[in-house]
């Protein structure tokens, strides 16, 4: 899908505007975020690669329905975050089983426990990651959106804040908590990654 | 990617899917914001009452009792208005919570605003004396209010704790017969001992509060009796200080 390079240039905002009377200019929204936001449905969730598409074709459609409803003050990128976190976690609330995988990539992984629990990348074994996936499925939610949002979607705390809706203070306890958390179970699970 | 993002351009144009009106957004804030409002009022109006309780409150009453002072404490707090003030103190926070910037605010930062509107809210209300004019209009019209309006009469409904009001039904040789609040006939006696304000006015329905002690079932032992209205004391006060200057200002000219 090509689109014109005059709206290729236009921020978000513009685009925003221009889209509530031309949905084609919704598609340049679209391409700029379908990567990002397939990404974080991937890391949250566990679903395969089709209900990953099924879900951002959703989450497309709500973030058009709710056009009007953008605060400008806000980030349009905290927004969309927003809009496709909550639509996850609905999802999560309809599924009737428990989730016992994750969909999160081993590259991800090693760069996730390099910046929460410390553990060098250059150290991490195979095997090891495996366990350590199942450890991070068993954190509650709360902890683990904040820490994939925090150290793999690389977000700061204000835009952690509007995304989750939670006070800034708050957001910096779940992560600081999610971190001891993690570091706590891979000592009781006595998991070396060496 | 490309094929979900055509796919959704060509869903929002054959369902013909528009972006939600401002108006019906918006109605999800104006109601939030509504409920806050409405929240901040009521629990403004608890800690009015709780203010008018406190500063109607026969103070002097701990002067006379020695014991069970924390007890008589713990039996006039207006805990319905604390309670109401509480509940609805919780309810604008959670529902502040819930307006469209709400989750920016720390909690502490959020209940120093909460309360602060609530007891701003309720100062003013005070300020412009609003407590006597509500006071006045739920004694009229809601029944039930008196349980959690008087804690004066609540206070002095205490006999076994030496405090009893009421108002005269009658006088008799022996004392006087005496209404409590809740019905109760009592006949209170007086003796040498026993101290009467002078401003306290004897006669029937004339209301007074009585300091002493509990006999036997409803007779009561006055040491000292007031008038019930604290207003009734300050005007005959007032007037003993006019009487006093007068006597005075008469006296200073056969002096000179």
């Amino acid at each position: 899908m090509t689109f014109d390079a005059e709206w290729l240039q236009k921020t978000d905002q513009e685009l925003v505007r221009l889209a509530k009377d031309n949905p084609d200019y919704f598609g340049v929204i679209m391409s700029r975020y379908s990567d990002p936001l397939s990404r974080y449905i991937r890391r949250m969730s566990y679903f395969n690669d089709e209900d990953i598409e099924d879900l951002l074709q959703e989450i497309f459609v709500k973030i058009y329905r709710n056009l009007n409803d953008y605060d400008q003050s806000l980030k349009f990128s905290s927004w969309i975050y927003r809009i496709a976190h909550n639509h996850i976690i609905d999802q999560f609330r309809k599924a009737s089983s428990k989730l016992k995988t994750t969909s999160l990539e081993n590259n991800d992984l090693v760069n996730f426990l390099k910046s929460t629990v410390n553990i060098e990348k250059e150290i991490i074994n195979r095997d090891c990651l495996e366990k350590i996936k199942a450890l991070i499925m068993e954190l509650p939610v709360k902890y683990r959106e904040v820490l994939i949002l925090r150290f793999l979607e690389e977000k700061d705390y204000d835009e952690i804040m509007d995304i989750l809706q939670k006070p800034k203070g708050t957001v910096a306890t779940l992560i600081n908590r999610g971190r001891s958390l993690l570091k706590e179970k891979i000592q009781a699970a006595n998991i070396k990654c060496y | 990617m490309e094929e979900v993002i055509s796919r959704t351009l060509n869903q929002i144009k054959q369902d013909n899917i528009k972006p939600i009106a401002c108006w019906r957004l918006e109605i999800h804030n104006y109601v939030f914001w509504s409920a806050f409002a409405l929240m901040v009022v009521i629990s403004g109006l608890s800690f009015l009452f709780i203010i008018h309780l406190t500063t109607e409150m026969d103070w002097e009453v701990f002067s006379l009792v020695s014991k069970n002072k924390l007890r008589l404490v713990t039996e006039i707090l207006p805990y319905f208005w604390l309670l109401l003030l509480a509940v609805f103190l919780y309810l604008s926070f959670v529902n502040f919570r819930f307006t469209r910037k709400g989750y920016r605010y720390s909690n502490r930062r959020l209940a120093a605003i909460v309360v602060g509107l609530s007891v701003g809210t309720g100062t003013l209300a005070y300020a412009f004396r609003a407590d006597e004019k509500l006071d006045t209009a739920f004694k009229q019209s809601i029944p039930q209010y008196t349980l959690v309006s008087n804690s004066n009469e609540r206070m002095w409904s205490k006999p076994e704790m030496g405090l009893l009001g009421g108002e005269i039904a009658g006088i008799q040789e022996q004392g006087l017969e005496l209404r409590d609040f809740t019905g109760h006939m009592w006949l209170v006696l007086a003796d040498e001992h026993t101290m009467v304000s002078p401003a306290v006015v004897i006669k029937p329905k004339s209301r007074i509060k009585v300091f002493g002690q509990q006999e036997k079932e409803s007779v009561f032992l006055a040491r000292e009796i007031r008038p019930w209205d604290t207003i009734q004391v300050k005007q005959f006060i007032q007037f003993r200080q006019h009487i006093e200057r007068i006597q005075i200002q008469t006296k200073q000219p056969n002096q000179q």
